[in-house]
């Protein structure tokens, strides 16, 4: 719990970037390009509820340096937001199970392209599913061929079962 | 009627419920949870969508896999659930009456744990002018519909309130192919978490209004249109801002409110700042042991923090109802009032404080959850008593979204004497 705290702390501190990393950010701008100019941009990073606002030097694809985060992950966050932005997709799938219809709530199992949201939707919205299912269970293997499986968030017993 | 006899009895199965059941049920208690509905979970159901967890079980997973989680380990645990089944009344001596299929049902408990959680601010909370047609709704009835019992509130929808699940909904009801045309706040910042912003509302360019409200409801029976108007700094309508957007369905994400009905009804006295009960370090109300956790406490924004604290409220529930049995002849019941008490004051920019006062001595460091009031870019807490401060944090931002945390040492409370007064000092 402590450790956490000190995390949040430092990251919403970093808010105001500290002095002694702005000599760092213009040495990085006058790099020279190959017509590519070095942008700066302000991300909150998603990973954890400690919601550090980062700042982001990019040229190009390219992510040159990341500051305001508070671990590991926000980099590789950075990386992926700028470049090949990614999501969890979660929705409902419609089951008959023990003569009823019930929705059951479902996730993709890694986080999916961003663009494939919508496709990913489409598909689900096409998909039904019968009888008993079991957290885990994969209920759309490859979605929207992303390389990432659909899979159940709760368990569902047939009607019938004893509780 | 059937009495039925039990250490600790934790009412609400929801995940403040489960968590201090599991933890009473650990330090040794005889546990039951009683559930007015069919399922355990809670809330935590309908929320479908991924973020749980993260702190907890360092793990993203959606609300219903951390229910199961907390489900399966209920089912393991001889904890009796009493599904379908209401409390109707909280009476001395922690008896309970509730209300099920089989009739009425007497409990008899050691230590009660209230674990109701809340319940969304509706249209008549906020007093909107207008109409009063259907289509005006909770964002979290809205989530029901969609997520449980797979009906479409309507096509063209607009949002009051930047709460956490408004901005959800919004994400959830144009992924379901529906217009969400944008979402209204009456202040001049967002409610809801930062990570919601981005990924409800950016990732699908809809429009967020800050310093907006909708001023009057228009149609009949069925809604039609909104007027939505933007508001001054003191939070008074521009009249000539006024706008009419046509819509067939108004979402209201505007707060919660504690379920406190059973707990007002026995006896028991409430924050006005919370709403929820008023408790000490160790989560207990002014009923002798009636201990409170969660959302019925006091609105929290991550299911990890109500976790960690029912664990807290079920490990006190159990330890008191225990410790007569492990006395003797019942020779050893707490008797609190006869403790010296300090009282906590929420001061400059601090909304509430939980708990709210402190019995001495302290067997173990307290650890204090608030709120601020307003959005602060760079400021400190500082806990002080008279001219003295005890705790000073370091130099970090604050958002009236986000519940910010403490941890005070015993040692030094222990000599006090005067109330404590929690503040947000700014840096300037």
């Amino acid at each position: 719990m402590n450790r956490e705290k000190s995390k949040k702390e430092q990251c919403q501190v970093s808010e105001a970037p500290p002095q002694k990393a702005v000599p760092k950010k213009n040495k990085e701008r006058q790099q020279p390009g190959r017509g590519e100019t070095v942008r700066e941009v302000k991300l909150c990073c998603t990973t954890c509820p400690s919601e550090c606002v980062m700042t982001v030097l990019t040229k190009g694809d390219m992510v040159l340096h990341v500051e305001g985060n508070t671990c590991k992950r926000g980099r590789k966050f950075a990386e992926m937001e700028l470049i090949a932005p990614q999501r969890t997709l979660t929705s409902t799938i419609l089951v008959e199970s023990g003569g009823k219809m019930q929705l059951l709530p479902v996730k993709t199992a890694a986080p999916i392209p961003k663009r494939m949201l919508v496709p990913a939707m489409a598909q689900i919205r096409e998909t039904q599913l019968t009888g008993a299912l079991t957290m885990g269970d994969v209920v759309i293997p490859n979605i929207c061929d992303s390389g990432v499986d659909l899979v159940a968030c709760r368990s569902l017993k047939e009607e019938n079962d004893a509780r | 009627m059937k009495k039925l006899n039990y250490d600790v009895v934790v009412i609400g199965g929801g995940p403040a419920g489960m968590a201090a059941a599991l933890k009473a049920k650990e330090t040794g208690a005889t546990v039951a949870i009683i559930e007015r509905n069919d399922e355990l979970g809670g809330i935590l159901n309908q929320c479908i969508h991924s973020g749980f967890g993260l702190g907890y079980f360092k793990a993203e997973l959606t609300g219903p896999e951390y229910a199961e989680r907390f489900i399966n380990r209920v089912n393991d645990a001889d904890i009796d659930v009493y599904l379908n089944t209401m409390v109707t009344a909280l009476g001395p001596d922690c008896q309970l009456t509730a209300v099920n299929e089989d009739g009425v049902q007497a409990f008899s408990a050691g230590a009660i744990v209230l674990a109701m959680g809340c319940r969304e601010r509706t249209r008549g909370a906020i007093k909107i002018p207008g109409s009063r047609p259907a289509g005006v709704l909770t964002a979290g009835l809205a989530q029901r519909y969609v997520n449980i019992e797979n009906r479409k509130p309507g096509q063209r929808i607009a949002i009051l309130g930047s709460g956490d699940i408004g901005l959800i909904m919004a994400r959830r009801l144009t992924l379901e192919g529906m217009a969400v045309l944008g979402v209204y706040e009456l202040m001049p910042y967002a409610n809801g978490l930062t990570r919601n912003i981005k990924n409800c509302l950016d990732d699908f360019d809809i429009p967020l209004h800050l310093s907006t409200t909708v001023t009057r409801i228009i149609g009949h029976p069925h809604l039609e249109a909104v007027e939505v108007a933007r508001v001054d700094e003191n939070l008074a309508v521009i009249e000539d801002s006024r706008e009419i957007i046509p819509c067939d369905t108004l979402l209201l994400s505007v707060g919660l409110i504690p379920e406190n009905e059973l707990s007002r009804q026995g006896g028991i006295s409430l924050d006005p700042r919370t709403n929820g009960p008023l408790v000490d370090e160790l989560l207990s109300t002014d009923q002798s042991g009636i201990f409170a956790c969660g959302n019925v406490l006091h609105v929290h924004d991550l299911v990890d923090n109500v976790t960690r604290e029912a664990e807290a409220a079920g490990a006190a529930a159990a330890a008191y109802a225990l410790a007569p049995k492990a006395d003797g002849a019942g020779s050893a019941v707490r008797l609190p009032e006869t403790k010296a008490v300090i009282h906590l004051v929420a001061g400059e920019n601090v909304s509430y404080t939980v708990p709210a006062i402190l019995h001495q001595p302290l067997e173990r460091d307290v650890k204090l959850s608030f709120r601020v009031k307003r959005p602060l870019a760079k400021a400190q807490v500082v806990v002080a008593v008279g001219g003295q401060t005890l705790y000073r944090s370091k130099q970090q931002s604050f958002k009236p979204s986000v519940m910010e945390d403490l941890t005070l040492r015993h040692d030094q409370l222990d000599s006090l004497t005067g109330p404590l007064r929690v503040m947000i000092e700014e840096v300037r």
